[in-house]
């Protein structure tokens, strides 16, 4: 329960665009999603979450419709673009990149 | 609300968002109310963030907008969180309202200056006793220092009188007094009508006979009619042509009418009865004009050393002498208590903003996430004051309002200018004033946080044990409060003992079933033997009445505010000097006095006829009675001084014979240790106004009627001045200990509700920050004390903390209430031993509630709550 884990800050973008990169959620879901498969420790702030939709929006990153849910409730559904799905793979390079070189930097052995 | 389409957009999805997150809670258990409510919680109002965005910066219409939809927040706020928003607004209404009562009345009392032309040049001049106490002025004496001064532009005189007003409705007697020509001049009064009086009618021998009237009296009685200039009234049976109408109701609330001084430089220099006040000349100052009224003072006592042997002189300001120090003190006292509660408010308040905060954390590092930047938040919370600050300094109006309204109905009668307090502008000035700084300073402590950017952190870190600066912060208001109501109910707790001391001070004399009033029979219309006459059938009339037992006379009623004095040896050991002679107090009664007041008779025997006749040729060695303090002041060794003599230094060193001596009567003030007492024979020669002290079985009140109506059948001229229960008048002689206690009873109740909501918001905040670990606690199967205790412990230890100190300032405080204080010591140990127990009762009860729901908790929300 307390293995909870704080969003690295500025890795909020790249979480939500690979949510939508296989199938369109609505926010919620996409707040769920994360959750769900980070076994509840990383948890996505609705606040932060929204603004940072529509920003990928307007970037062109993500696109939107209204959909209705299973359960009949109109909600905003996003999907990943081509260009998001371009930037995703650059973001993610970014990261695989430098989370390995993190982690080269604590493993390293001998003097320090 | 309209919308633009992106924004409608952005609600939208936070709605359906909120609906997916209740059907989540719901599914996880929550009955469907709960988890709408949680789901709320958990994410803040959606319609408010509709409106977050980037604002579009420079547009007028943008920022009223922007101020619409904060003020609307703030209010939807309050009102959703209604036990917050109340305590917080009652808590500043107390400190605002306290605030504004008591300057209301302490500006009108103490503060506003006197009605009077450069009030501040204007001084009180008394004669002082060899023994360095302040007296009043004979005539002759007050002649001299006016003939004789150079520091005043001109010096003036104030004589008391009641005379009896016949001619004008029922014959009435009325609060009058008599004054130099010069004494509206030197205040710069300036007459309504006609004119104040001239030289010529302030001589003795001149032509006296005119009158003015003061302006309520003139509205009163003469519905403020102009033509009354001219017209002639009569007092104490004496026609007097009213020359003019002056607004002196301010400076003397209650006297209708003023006639001349014209002193007498022939009666007894020693005859002490004027009040003199005087204009400092330019350029002079106050100690120049008192070593001025020395030398003069001095030269007099070389000149008249019977009379003046060793008296001086005293100048001091007229504000002193009219508003007096017991005034100043008062006010100085009530304000400090004000302050101290408006500290208590800023504390409180600053508490529950904390609080409030802490309850919203979420919604805030929402807000901030979206893009509301510091300023914007610090105008949200500048807004939430304002508006905080408004409806407390509204509400606290109306309790202004009623609050000066009952303190002019129950303060004593004796505080001029009560009745000018007033809900007027600058107590309106003072309440906003008052309510805007609190607000100021309670928001500053969030604020700095705010500025300082770790508001947030504060808030959200406050779960783990770390020391930060808004829980220090905390803390230290919580503590500083505690310290504040233990030193306010201190000082309660001390006058509230005193009073009770006053209660139980043995009088030494029977109270009850005695009835007094006075008659007037002025010098002009009786002589000695009409005085006598009248006296005798008065007397024998009332003894008549059914119940009545005695019938008294005397100079001086008990409680009474002329207390006389003069100065007494044994004549076998009689001083050159009068320093050496004994300060006394004195009486001249009837010999049913000691029966209508139930003074006990210790031995020798009261006054019979025989005396009164012998007083009154004037014989060698005419009868006195002494009371026991006397006694033993003269003779202590126990030798009985029935049948001794001793000398009476005024007038002019008579020796007199005591034929009894009776119990020591406290009937001056009584608070005060009284002075030794010597009576004289009552006569009938020299006295305007007795005072008739009548006893009777039954209740005293039910006899007035019966009393009233007997006067006027004597003489349907002369009517009863005043009849009064003692009982009445003694309530009335602690009217000012018990007004003092009453007040700051008050203020104690105030503080210790301030110091009560105090600690609960501090723990209601340390609950809501430890939910999470209560939950965890009680999970694990923690016994419900122990929980009680783990909460409990902070609140007290910060009581405990804030008591030890507000002791520490009591005891160096409370020294200002000495002075006030009868018969308890300012460091009364059981007072000191109480009053902490009291707050710690109060400290554990209003920290016990939140405890007490701490423990309600339901676990799994608890730990959801995270």
């Amino acid at each position: 329960m307390d293995e909870r884990v704080e969003l690295v800050p500025g890795t909020l973008d790249m979480l939500v665009m690979k949510a939508v990169s296989a199938e369109a959620l609505h926010g919620f879901g996409i707040a769920r999603w994360i959750e769900r498969v980070t076994g509840d420790r990383l948890t996505v702030e609705e606040g932060a979450l929204y603004p940072a939709l529509h920003r990928l929006e307007k970037r062109a990153w993500l696109s939107s419709e209204w959909r209705r849910t299973p359960r009949g409730r109109r909600a905003r559904y996003y999907r990943l673009t081509p260009e998001g799905s371009h930037e995703l793979d650059t973001l993610r390079t970014r990261w695989e990149g430098s989370a390995w070189a993190v982690r080269q930097v604590l493993e390293a052995e001998g003097e320090a | 609300m309209n919308l633009d389409p992106k924004r409608r957009r952005l609600r939208e999805e936070m709605e359906h968002h909120i609906v997916e997150l209740k059907d989540q809670l719901e599914r996880e258990g929550l009955d469907p109310h709960e988890a709408r409510d949680e789901a709320l919680r958990r994410f803040g109002d959606p319609e408010r963030f509709a409106g977050e965005g980037d604002p579009e910066p420079g547009r007028l219409g943008a920022f009223v907008d922007r101020l619409r939809a904060d003020v609307r927040f703030a209010l939807r706020r309050m009102v959703r969180d209604p036990f917050m928003s109340t305590l917080t607004l009652a808590t500043l209404v107390i400190g605002v309202a306290a605030t504004a009562i008591v300057f209301s009345v302490v500006h009108a009392v103490v503060l506003r200056p006197l009605p009077f032309e450069e009030p501040g040049r204007v001084v009180h001049v008394s004669q002082t006793s060899p023994q360095g106490r302040s007296y009043s002025i004979s005539e002759p004496n007050f002649v001299d220092f006016r003939a004789r001064q150079r520091s005043f532009t001109e010096m003036a005189a104030m004589g008391w009188d009641t005379p009896v007003l016949s001619g004008v409705g029922v014959a009435e007697s009325v609060e009058g007094r008599r004054v130099s020509h010069t004494f509206f001049p030197i205040l710069g009064i300036e007459p309504l009508e006609g004119r104040v009086f001239s030289a010529e009618e302030d001589r003795f021998g001149g032509a006296t006979d005119v009158a003015l009237l003061a302006e309520g009296a003139w509205r009163r009685r003469f519905g403020a009619d102009p033509s009354v200039v001219g017209r002639t009234i009569v007092l104490d049976g004496t026609p007097r042509r009213v020359v003019g109408v002056v607004p002196s109701d301010r400076a003397w609330p209650g006297v209708e009418v003023w006639t001349p001084l014209a002193p007498n430089p022939d009666v007894y220099r020693d005859d002490q009865r004027l009040e003199a006040i005087a204009r400092l000349a330019p350029g002079v100052t106050l100690e120049e004009a008192r070593s001025d009224m020395v030398a003069i003072a001095a030269r007099l006592s070389d000149e008249y050393p019977e009379s003046n042997d060793g008296w001086g002189a005293s100048v001091e300001s007229a504000r002193d002498w009219l508003v007096g120090e017991r005034l100043t003190r008062l006010g100085g006292l009530l304000t400090g208590a004000v302050g101290l509660f408006l500290l208590m408010a800023c504390a409180s308040v600053s508490n529950l903003m904390l609080v409030r905060a802490s309850v919203r954390t979420r919604e805030m590092s929402v807000r901030s996430a979206l893009g509301a930047g510091r300023p914007r938040l610090l105008g949200q919370l500048a807004v939430e004051g304002a508006l905080l600050a408004l409806l407390a300094g509204g509400a606290s109006l109306l309790v202004v309002g009623f609050g000066i309204d009952v303190i002019q109905r129950v303060g004593p009668d004796d505080i001029a200018r009560l009745g000018d307090a007033a809900l007027d502008a600058p107590v309106l000035g003072v309440a906003l004033g008052a309510a805007v700084l609190t607000v100021l300073l309670a928001g500053a402590a969030p604020a700095a946080l705010l500025a300082r950017g770790k508001l947030f952190d504060v808030l959200r870190n406050a779960s783990t044990a770390r020391y930060d600066a808004g829980r220090r912060l905390r803390d230290g208001l919580v503590v500083v409060q505690f310290a504040l109501a233990v030193t306010v109910v201190c000082g309660a707790g001390l006058l509230a003992r005193s009073f009770v001391e006053l209660q139980e001070v043995e009088l030494g004399f029977q109270t009850g079933g005695v009835v007094r009033f006075a008659v007037r029979l002025p010098q002009e219309r009786f002589n000695q033997g009409m005085r006598e006459e009248y006296l005798r059938g008065l007397r024998d009339e009332i003894r008549a009445l059914p119940g009545v037992t005695a019938v008294g006379a005397t100079t001086a009623p008990p409680f009474g505010q002329s207390r006389p004095s003069n100065f007494v040896a044994r004549s076998d050991r009689e001083p050159d000097r009068q320093q050496d002679f004994l300060p006394v107090s004195w009486r001249a009664v009837s010999g049913a006095y000691f029966e209508a007041t139930g003074i006990p008779l210790l031995s020798g025997r009261v006054f019979g006829a025989d005396d009164q006749a012998a007083a009154e040729r004037r014989v060698a060695n005419p009868p006195v009675i002494i009371d026991r303090a006397l006694a033993d002041a003269l003779w202590p060794d126990g030798e009985d001084p029935v049948g001794r003599l001793l000398t009476w230094f005024l007038p002019g060193g008579r020796q007199c014979e005591v034929v009894g001596v009776v119990g020591v009567a406290r009937d001056e003030r009584i608070d005060v240790e009284p002075r030794p007492r010597i009576y004289r024979p009552f006569t009938y020669t020299t006295w305007d106004q007795p005072t008739v002290l009548v006893r009777v079985q039954g209740d005293p009140e039910a006899l007035v009627p019966a009393l009233r109506s007997v006067v006027l059948d004597a003489d349907p001229t002369i009517p009863a001045i005043e009849p009064t229960a003692l009982t009445r008048d003694m309530r009335d002689t602690v009217a000012w200990p018990r007004f003092s206690m009453q007040v700051l009873t008050l203020f104690g109740v105030v503080a210790l509700i301030l110091a009560a909501m105090g600690i609960y918001g501090v723990t209601a905040f340390s609950v809501a920050q430890r939910r999470r670990e209560i939950g965890v606690r009680v999970a694990l199967g923690a016994e419900p004390a122990e929980v009680r205790r783990l909460v409990l412990r902070r609140g007290m230890r910060l009581a405990a903390a804030g008591i030890a100190l507000g002791v520490a300032a009591s005891l160096l405080l409370t020294g200002f209430l000495e002075s006030l204080l009868y018969g308890v010591s300012a460091t009364d140990p059981a007072t000191f031993a109480s009053v902490p127990l009291l707050l710690g009762a109060v400290a554990a009860l209003a920290a016990w509630v939140p405890a007490h729901r701490a423990l309600s908790l339901d676990p799994r929300e608890a730990l959801r709550s995270e």
